[in-house]
């Protein structure tokens, strides 16, 4: 059973650090993320059901693992990172979609939004997962994670192209409660 | 399962859960067909599909590079490892001692009986706070580890969620975790500040009612004249993984954490 769960383990890695880089914001913390989450998984290999999905547990323990931490930062007092924000500036007016669609713009615009939020748009927009598995993953309802995903994607829409069309595009935005 | 509520009329205004959901091909067939319809009548409603179609398509595709990248040794490395039957392993048991625990998980040599020890966690913590007569006022090496000698005991037992409290030579102790280890042990990490502003990160267990430093890493630069101390180039890392190992459930919300200390740790009401 090992053996296979190694494999398969394996297997998953390109997609784990694809998620753990769309959490963390960069490679070299995205990897040490999917260490310590190969690590956490090795060590409760008992833990995990056969015939379950090994993905979806392994993102449980990548996104719980990752909430720690972010949690650890903050009640630190570490200011985030405002300078990458920066790279969104577009002094000579051309699109941020077309010129600018960067890793670091995305990570920088994701760093806007809340932990929950973020770990939201990593499961159904980068990794493709459906709203239910979503939903399982984070312990949420399904309601609640589709009225954040569609108001984190708004959001991040309109940071990463707001830049160009001014703030109205802000403006539009609804208020309104999380559900 | 229909993403769209039963009630929800087509000739409703279309939320923007619904929008999503269409941008992102997860609605049955009929809804698909009456959003499409309202789509090309409204360019108000096109302009709003534009988020979700964005942040589905060109967006995720800045993180596709990681899922080309050549996979590092050290992660493969750990996934290739032989896997000793559950049995074999040396773990210890439950409610076994925190350090035993770490050079189990770490295969890490711990306290010989002398209580020679050469362990990366404990030599990291030693670099910092034994540095200098200030901070080894903190702790006390002996053959449990790093004691927490009194003001680090009380500030550790005492410092509540966010709060901070000052330790020996002015430093001041800030909680910044606390979570229950494998071990059953209280755990908290913790920052260290110093007057000129350097900032070492921690973590202390407390077993039969007194913390064990049992990691600390530091903004100043680790003693390591007897070439003994592995450099902490990533420390936060460390401590990431360390924490990782060590803990059990969820981390305490703020006011669990409060009323545990308020309990003077004892196990809840």
């Amino acid at each position: 059973m090992t053996d296979e769960f190694r494999t398969r383990m394996v297997e998953l890695l390109p997609r784990l650090r694809r998620f753990a880089v769309a959490l963390t914001g960069d490679l070299d913390q995205g990897d040490d993320l999917v260490q310590e989450t190969c690590m956490r998984a090795l060590s409760r290999v008992d833990q995990w059901q056969p015939g379950t999905r090994l993905d979806s547990w392994m993102y449980r323990i990548a996104q719980n693992l990752w909430l720690d931490r972010m949690r650890a930062k903050r009640v630190r007092g570490v200011q985030v990172d405002v300078e990458a924000a920066d790279l969104l500036a577009s002094p000579n007016g051309r699109s941020v979609v077309e010129s600018r669609l960067t890793l670091q713009a995305v990570a920088a615009a994701m760093e806007h939004l809340p932990d929950e939020q973020r770990a939201l748009i990593a499961l159904v927009c980068i990794d493709g997962l459906s709203y239910k598995e979503a939903a399982e993953i984070t312990q949420t309802p399904i309601g609640t994670v589709m009225s954040r995903l569609a108001r984190a994607r708004r959001e991040l829409h309109a940071r990463l192209e707001g830049e160009v069309r001014g703030p109205s595009v802000r403006a539009q935005q609804k208020p309104g409660g999380d559900a | 399962m229909s993403v769209i509520p039963e009630n929800t009329a087509m000739d409703a205004p279309i939320s923007d859960e619904i929008l999503m959901a269409y941008a992102d091909g997860a609605l049955p067939p009929a809804e698909r067909e009456a959003v499409s319809k309202a789509l090309a009548q409204s360019p108000e409603l096109m302009q709003r599909l534009e988020s979700f179609l964005f942040t589905r398509g060109p967006m995720p595709r800045v993180f596709d590079a990681a899922l080309a990248a050549p996979i590092p040794e050290k992660l493969l490395a750990i996934l290739r490892a032989p896997s000793p039957p559950a049995s074999a392993r040396p773990a210890p048991a439950r409610g076994s001692s925190i350090l035993a625990q770490l050079a189990a998980t770490f295969r890490m040599a711990v306290f010989s009986p002398a209580g020679a020890m050469a362990t990366l966690v404990v030599g990291v913590a030693a670099g910092w706070l034994l540095q200098s007569g200030t901070r080894s006022d903190l702790v006390r090496l002996d053959i449990h580890g790093l004691t927490a000698t009194a003001s680090l005991q009380r500030a550790l037992e005492t410092a509540p969620p966010g709060g901070s409290v000052a330790v020996a030579g002015g430093l001041s102790l800030k909680p910044t975790l606390t979570f229950r280890s494998t071990a059953k042990s209280w755990c908290r990490q913790f920052d260290l500040v110093d007057p000129q502003g350097a900032q070492a990160t921690g973590i202390a267990c407390r077993e039969g009612g007194v913390w064990h430093v049992i990691a600390q890493t530091g903004a100043a630069p680790a003693a390591s004249s007897d070439g003994k101390i592995v450099p902490a180039d990533r420390p936060e890392s460390i401590l990431d993984s360390l924490r990782a190992e060590l803990k059990e459930g969820d981390a305490l919300g703020r006011a669990d954490e409060d009323a545990l200390v308020r309990r003077h740790w004892r196990d809840g009401p």
